[in-house]
């Protein structure tokens, strides 16, 4: 039997080839709009998948007018209604019949792009084929099947290394490359409208209201047309009250209108007009911005990482204080915010002026704007798409980059190569002498977690040997595996000595943690593969160190080098 | 919530003592576990 027609020398699956791909995204409104911006591009390569999504109903309802642009159906949890009841049996009830209906889909994958503990168990309960992301088992034995996934559990929650946007990873985990579906900035010198989101989902991420009262004081007062709409949710709508009604902001109250909480989502979305700019915190109010190709300035604060959640789409910047521990972890305490004093509103004000004027944003620009003083602690990003079609962010201004900033660099470069198999090109970072000695003592750390993959491989080279001789000795397996439990343990030592080669030691300390094996011969192959691969990384990350510590060299020495020098 | 958070202590002390126990967890476990989660994060 034919079970395909042809269509165009194209052929088209029939209905009962048709796969269903689900996704699992219980997270926030930020979240749901990046899965579905990933999902975009996966349906336009893949128009045959159905698409599925589960997703909680209070974030999943309001952007409903987006969702049932990609996916086939939405199954909403909706946790208060399940639990009206408020026993136990009930809500168990409720629960197994909403897990029922995802089941009946017959689904051949499920991918859980929410990497919550919540989200890992509700994985375990539907029934699929095949499963990516966090999955429970029965054993409460936490599971990451590809590597994608690895990646964000070790890289993503667990450090503020990562390089890579969220999309490109999810599009990743999709196994989907390309931006077909990612829409240019329009390219537009006007502006008639400021639209903007002076709040965030935790304080750590939001500045005080009174420094969004000077941003608004200086550009009214410099753009008599202009108009300025505060957007936000109900609980949000007597912040943006009283910004609105500020003093200061008197003589231009009638060019500020509050929607904050007036307006649902899709409302807040049709204010994004080519001549509209949106400038806000991180949050999804940005990410509408973004898909309706608007301009855009985020203003990244606390826990905020921007090289991972800044919009999707070229052009867009992104102000980001130089604070020494931005970004921090949700769990850290901090009375002080010393990341929201570190980006001054004239640096926001000058910035968004000359966005309004149709100027660029960079180092000339801003100086003229601003001063370098109030330059000096923050750092403004533009986004671009890479060479390898990857949503990158680049630096406008003249600053020696953070060692974060150049270990984010080369840790991206590495991963893409190493998990993608993607080569992508990046300019050399230019470090100062300080930022040298740095990477120095890094690359000491580096070798060492190199020497240290090789012990491993060594050691689960001697137990497969072990296992393959004529008389196995139980006692040396024991003392073999002894030996690479040392390792690990030294590797995570070396984790507190060099931070920065966190990534790599929680990557493959979660890549080891989820080996394929039913045995253990299978298995200690898989620990031969992860120590080899682990060091491949290692090394891959040094070569890049030493290129730019080498560039470093050659430029101090030609800078150093008289001008008849230089030229004999 | 009170009576479901009063109905769920019970369930979790006994998936507790499971879990260290190093037995396997029921649907019914697992569920309990999950509204336990999703309650935590409604509020």
């Amino acid at each position: 039997m034919n079970a395909a027609r042809k269509v165009d020398d194209q052929f088209t699956p029939d209905q009962a080839e048709k796969k269903t791909l689900a996704v699992l995204q219980l997270t926030r409104f930020g979240d749901v709009i990046q899965t579905y911006q990933a999902a975009l591009e996966l349906k336009e390569q893949h128009p045959h998948l159905r698409l599925i999504l589960i997703a909680r109903k209070k974030f999943s309802g309001p952007l409903g007018f987006l969702l049932k642009n990609v996916f086939d159906k939405v199954y909403a949890l909706d946790f208060p209604e399940l639990a009206k009841s408020d026993r136990l049996a009930e809500t168990s009830k409720n629960l197994t019949d909403f897990i029922a209906a995802i089941s009946a889909e017959k689904i051949n994958v499920l991918v859980n792009l929410s990497f919550s503990k919540s989200s890992a168990y509700m994985a375990q309960l539907i029934k699929a084929d095949h499963k990516l992301g966090m999955v429970y088992d029965e054993r409460n034995q936490l599971h990451l099947n590809d590597t994608w996934s690895q990646y964000v559990y070790s890289n993503v929650m667990g450090s503020a290394f990562n390089g890579i946007n969220l999309v490109d990873i999810f599009k990743f985990i999709f196994g989907v490359r390309g931006t077909k579906t990612a829409l240019p900035m329009e390219n537009i010198k006007t502006t008639k409208r400021i639209v903007v989101h002076a709040f965030a989902s935790n304080a750590k991420k939001r500045w005080r209201s009174t420094k969004w009262i000077e941003v608004l004081f200086k550009i009214l007062r410099e753009n008599d047309q202009l108009e300025v709409v505060l957007v936000g949710d109900k609980n949000e709508q007597a912040a943006a009250e009283q910004i609105r009604t500020a003093p200061v902001l008197d003589p231009f109250v009638k060019r500020i209108r509050n929607e904050a909480g007036k307006m649902n989502l899709e409302g807040v979305s049709q204010l994004f007009t080519p001549e509209t700019i949106f400038i806000g915190h991180d949050s999804m109010v940005g990410h509408l911005a973004a898909l309706n190709r608007s301009r855009i300035i985020t203003i990244s604060l606390g826990t905020v990482r921007p090289s991972e959640t800044t919009p999707y789409i070229a052009g867009a910047y992104n102000i980001a204080p130089r604070s020494k521990c931005f970004p921090c972890f949700p769990q850290d305490n901090c009375d002080l915010h010393q990341c929201h004093a570190d980006i001054p509103y004239q640096v926001v004000a000058g910035a968004l002026g000359l966005l309004i004027k149709g100027e660029e944003v960079n180092a000339k620009t801003m100086v003229q704007a601003t001063s370098l003083f109030h330059l000096s602690s923050v750092d403004i990003f533009k986004t671009e798409f890479s060479s390898a079609d990857l949503l990158d962010i680049k630096s406008q201004l003249n600053h020696e980059p953070l060692l974060a900033d150049v270990f984010r660099q080369v840790l991206r470069v590495t991963w893409l190569y190493s998990l993608g198999g993607v080569e992508e090109n990046q300019n050399f970072p230019q470090l100062s002498s300080n930022g040298h000695k740095e990477l120095l003592t890094r690359m000491a750390g580096l070798q060492y977690l190199f020497e240290l993959c090789e012990f491993g491989k060594k050691y689960s080279r001697y137990i497969l040997e072990e296992i393959s001789s004529q008389v196995p000795s139980l006692g040396k397996i024991k003392d073999f595996s002894k030996k690479i439990d040392e390792i690990d343990s030294l590797q995570a030592l070396v984790k507190k000595t060099h931070p920065q080669l966190a990534p790599i030691v929680d990557y493959f300390a979660v890549a080891k943690g989820n080996l394929s094996g039913e045995n253990l011969v299978e298995l200690t192959e898989s620990s031969f593969v992860a120590f080899e691969d682990s060091r491949l990384v290692t090394s891959v990350v040094y070569d890049l160190l030493e290129k730019i510590v080498a560039e470093y060299k050659i430029k101090t020495t030609v800078g150093k080098m008289s001008k008849e020098e230089y030229h004999r | 919530m009170e009576q479901l958070t009063n109905d769920l202590v019970e369930s979790l002390q006994r998936i507790h003592k499971k879990m260290a126990e190093g037995e396997s967890l029921s649907a019914e476990d697992t569920k309990a576990l999950l509204i336990h989660l999703l309650a935590q994060e409604d509020k």
